[in-house]
């Protein structure tokens, strides 16, 4: 080959770098910037305002780094394109996938606060996500599951706080009750990937055992597992359906002495198209092509909903179902999200109002509540801040259900949550 | 005593000395301008390529580099700019003396006091927890050690000075009568944060008015390529399954985490560490050598293969050769070498080679574990290897060589018995080792690419297609394409990196 060949690859070389990276680098500057990510749930990083201690602590340009990644050009495709790379770097099995737990939803429920802590510029507030109570996240006949492995003496731990309301409120008439949600993993593992988490009924049934006796213990799991087969839990996202909580009233119904509803004569509207936190957390195609919907049924009773504030007190008066929530949202469908504290008041006379005390899987539960109860209390143990026995007190509540999720049930950041309601 | 201390305290604050003691202990994070990353890709290199190649003066071009240098190595912690351009002053100013007294005592002391000077950097930046630590714990005293925070690059930075003066002492080289050309040599951004260490004697020809050409930076591109390939799609993905199993600073591990590991999971976390610290680090190497080049330097290699090794000696010859070579030159020679003393000058050195990879004692372990073996390998084992047949003197170095990086992770001495146990105990978790197995098959055919590019199976293919004359221009033709398919998938990488989804964030 002669040498002017050779030199005119070399050129051709060099310029289609150079160029490449003048190209980006040109159009990183002058493409209109986004502020928020849908995607992701989160403001982008904004350029950081200048400051002499954010520049010699170095802050500044870390910023300025984060900046300029999460406004990269064509940041969506390129996203799509480094997630195909990453499952092509082996053997794709088409029955399983795992994703780590890099930035799990329950890591993440978290108050707002968190919006200043993108991309690992200081830890999240403490969530005890230390390999605790789970392992990541499963995909499994192209549906996500996270995977519990949460310890005994977590376990323990939670049944003494519930112990400790028990113990203060007992005294004063006030029926505790506690429900323990399995999560979905349980219900679908095969024999081959049964070691793929801990299995639920342990777990739970060591709660249980830890609770006082006059407890009243609520096995949703059972009652839940006689219909696995029913659209239970949700394929993209971690919660599950309003069915699911369906069958774990039920079970409740049964602990607390009532009539369920019977859910076939109720009207449902449904919210199509909905791709959960899960599908967000792994963007795996499998779960695209098994989108979810939202059903939230119309019960006959009128009901009085009303919208506290993070420290009680200041009813405000609006709607049990957020039916403009769609999309990635759609499970804000049920009691408008996660509010500190809301409050349902009913025709049913009969002197019964429980309080619950839940994360977000209880907002798809509370709603049946109304069927039965005079007054339905909703707090949000993670954002209510207010005086809770107080409050308890001030509505005349009479019974109190704990409902949380396994993962809930043991993970420090939520024991801790639920202990500090008392003050 | 007091009066003497409210003075000091006055003349810091007239100085404004005591804000810049201040700044020092900010604690140190990882750097923010890396190769490694978009803003470097897309807005510093071509703007530093740009103005550097915007006209052909020299000293102009010299100045774009020294700029840009200061501009890269400041951008985390922009505090630390002052120490580096200190120390080069002292040190360039002591090599003038020096040549100037040269055959005197004077230059004696010259290249004494830089040494000493150096050595105080590094005690006082690097080590100096970890010796008033020893201290405190030797003489029962309750010292407080400063605690700043480290300096970017000052175990590179610091070696490429100490190493220039005493050649200039010894008369190997001249001294660079130059500052900013000195400065130069010093703060090139390509080899101050992570290395090669360059040898000034190895490029003084090419600090003032080098011949840069369309060759040399058409192979630095495609040298550059490969190395960021290497950091980002095969380190930074291996990075990922370390941190599964043996923790790092985002996924931080207990001992409880350790015992609950199964000893597959616990040596595929160790396989995959000797995979990321390979690949990161001579990937680091590549990027730094494509990058000189691109700017007409040509710094020597800094790895060859490290892990196709028969021996623990060989493996250190092809590991991170400019620190082999600066140990060798510097102190195992001068100490003696072969000819008196062979097995304390070997320990010094390696004592010295572990504890330059930081400041806990786990480093000096993993260096004397490397001198146990080649002690052994001088006394009799080298032998006995030449004699063996190859498989057997590769499998022995291997077998050396990944365990060894165990010592090397776990800077908490409990944490590193545990992992060891934990490995040698064969035994399974309660969880089963589907989740392992499942890593392993989701990443087969990345894991091959990794297990390959550890052999010079491209540099036989290579050099087959260079002796094959026909076929060069496809080949060199593939290569612009490979390069673009290189930085497209990184690219992708880096900005999939950023995706950090938040499920529970309101508007």
């Amino acid at each position: 080959m002669s040498d002017t060949t050779n030199k005119k690859l070399h050129i051709v070389n060099i310029a289609v770098f150079c160029g490449l990276l003048l190209l980006g680098g040109v159009a990183s500057l002058a493409m209109s910037k986004q502020k928020v990510s849908k995607m992701e749930n989160r403001t982008l990083t904004p350029f950081p305002p200048y400051s002499d201690s954010a520049l010699w602590s170095g802050k500044f340009f870390r910023q300025i780094n984060e900046y300029y990644a999460d406004n990269f050009p064509l940041r969506d495709k390129w996203i799509d394109v480094s997630g195909k790379l990453k499952n092509s770097l082996g053997f794709q099995s088409s029955e399983i996938k795992i994703y780590d737990n890099v930035n799990n939803p329950e890591a993440n429920e978290t108050p707002d606060t968190s919006k200043n802590t993108l991309i690992g510029d200081g830890p999240l507030p403490d969530d005890g996500a230390v390999g605790e109570k789970k392992k990541g996240v499963f995909v499994f006949k192209n549906r996500a599951f996270e995977m519990f492995g949460g310890g005994p003496e977590m376990g323990k731990t939670y049944a003494g706080v519930i112990n400790s309301y028990n113990q203060l409120l007992a005294p004063e008439g006030i029926q505790v009750y506690n429900l323990i949600i399995p999560v979905a993993l349980e219900f679908e593992l095969t024999e081959k990937y049964a070691k793929m988490q801990k299995p639920n009924r342990p777990a739970i049934e060591n709660i249980y055992n830890a609770e006082d006796a006059n407890i009243k213990k609520v096995w949703a799991i059972d009652s839940i597992r006689q219909h696995r087969s029913d659209y239970i839990y949700f394929n993209t996202d971690h919660h599950w359906t309003s069915l699911g909580a369906y069958y774990a009233y039920k079970a409740f119904c049964v602990q607390a002495g009532l009539t369920p509803v019977n859910i076939d004569t109720v009207a449902s509207k449904v919210k199509p198209s909905f791709l959960g936190s899960l599908y967000r957390l792994t963007r795996d195609e499998a779960l695209k092509s098994n989108p979810d919907s939202v059903r939230y049924y119309l019960f006959k009773d009128s009901v009085n909903f009303y919208i506290g504030g993070a420290n009680g007190g200041a009813w405000n008066k609006s709607k049990m179902y957020s039916e403009g929530a769609s999309g990635t949202s759609s499970y804000l469908v049920f009691l408008q999200g996660d509010l500190p504290i809301v409050k349902m008041e009913t025709q049913h006379k009969n002197g019964r109002r429980i309080a619950i005390v839940k994360e977000s899987y209880g907002n798809a539960f509370a709603p049946f509540l109304i069927n039965n109860y005079e007054k339905v209390l909703v707090v949000d143990q993670r954002y209510f801040t207010g005086d809770f026995i107080k409050t308890l007190k001030a509505e005349g509540i009479n019974e109190l259900l704990f409902i949380n999720n396994i993962f809930a049930a043991h993970t420090q950041f939520h024991i801790d949550k639920i202990k500090g309601l008392k003050k | 005593m007091q009066i003497y201390e409210i003075f000091c305290s006055i003349a810091l604050e007239l100085l404004g000395a005591n804000q810049y003691f201040a700044l020092l202990k900010i604690p140190q994070r990882t750097p923010t301008m890396v190769f490694a990353d978009l803003l470097f890709l897309f807005i510093f290199l071509p703007l530093c390529l740009m103005l550097y190649y915007s006209t052909g003066n020299a000293s102009w071009r010299n100045w774009v580099l020294i700029v840009f240098s200061l501009a890269f190595y400041g951008w985390g912690e922009p505090i630390w700019i002052s120490l580096l351009v200190l120390s080069s002053m002292i040190d360039w100013g002591n090599s003038i003396f020096i040549e100037k007294h040269r055959g005197t005592k004077w230059a004696k002391i010259g290249v004494t006091f830089t040494v000493v000077f150096n050595l105080c950097l590094l005690a006082t930046f690097k080590y100096d927890v970890f010796l008033v630590n020893q201290v405190n714990a030797l003489l029962g005293t309750h010292f407080k050690a400063p605690g700043y925070g480290l300096p970017l690059g000052i175990s590179f930075y610091t070696f490429h000075t100490i190493s220039y003066v005493v050649d200039v002492y010894r008369g190997d080289i001249k001294a660079q009568r130059n500052f900013p050309n000195f400065l130069m040599y010093v703060s090139l951004f390509s080899s101050l944060v992570a290395g090669p260490i360059v040898r000034y004697a190895h490029v003084e020809k090419e600090i003032y008015g080098r011949k840069e050409n369309l060759r040399d930076f058409s192979l630095g591109v495609s040298r550059f390529c490969i190395g960021l390939f290497k950091k980002v799609v095969i380190a930074n993905i291996a990075a990922e399954i370390v941190a599964k199993y043996m923790g790092d600073k985002q996924h931080v591990i207990t001992i409880a985490n350790i015992h609950a590991l199964s000893s597959l999971e616990a040596w595929v976390g160790l396989i995959m560490f000797a995979l990321q610290i390979y690949f990161d680090f001579s990937g680091y190497s590549d990027m730094a050598i494509g990058l000189g080049r691109m700017f007409g330097f040509h710094f020597r290699e800094n790895f060859e293969y490290p892990y196709i090794s028969k021996s623990i000696s060989e493996f250190w010859r092809r590991w991170h050769i400019s620190l082999g070579s600066i140990f060798r030159d510097y102190v195992y020679i001068p100490l003696g070498g072969n000819k008196k003393r062979v097995y304390w000058n070997l320990f010094v050195v390696w004592f010295l080679t572990g504890m330059w990879h930081g400041p806990s004692w786990n480093f000096i372990f993993w260096g004397l574990y490397f001198f146990i073996f080649i002690a052994l390998e001088k006394a009799f084992l080298q032998k006995w290897l030449d004699k063996a047949p190859a498989f057997v003197a590769h499998l022995y170095a291997l077998v050396i060589i990944i365990p060894g990086w165990v010592i090397f992770y776990f800077t908490n001495t409990q944490m590193l018995g545990a992992y060891v146990a934990k490995m040698f105990s064969f035994s399974g978790s309660a969880g089963g080792n589907g989740e392992v197995l499942n890593v392993l098959s989701t990443h087969l055919y990345w894991l091959i690419l990794a297990l390959v590019l550890c052999m010079p199976v491209y540099h036989k293919v290579k050099n087959w297609i260079d002796k094959n004359a026909k076929r060069v221009l496809v080949y060199d033709t593939a290569i612009v394409g490979f390069n673009v398919l290189l930085l497209f998938v990184c690219v992708a990488q880096l900005v999939g990196k950023s995706y950090n989804p938040f499920i529970y964030f309101r508007f």
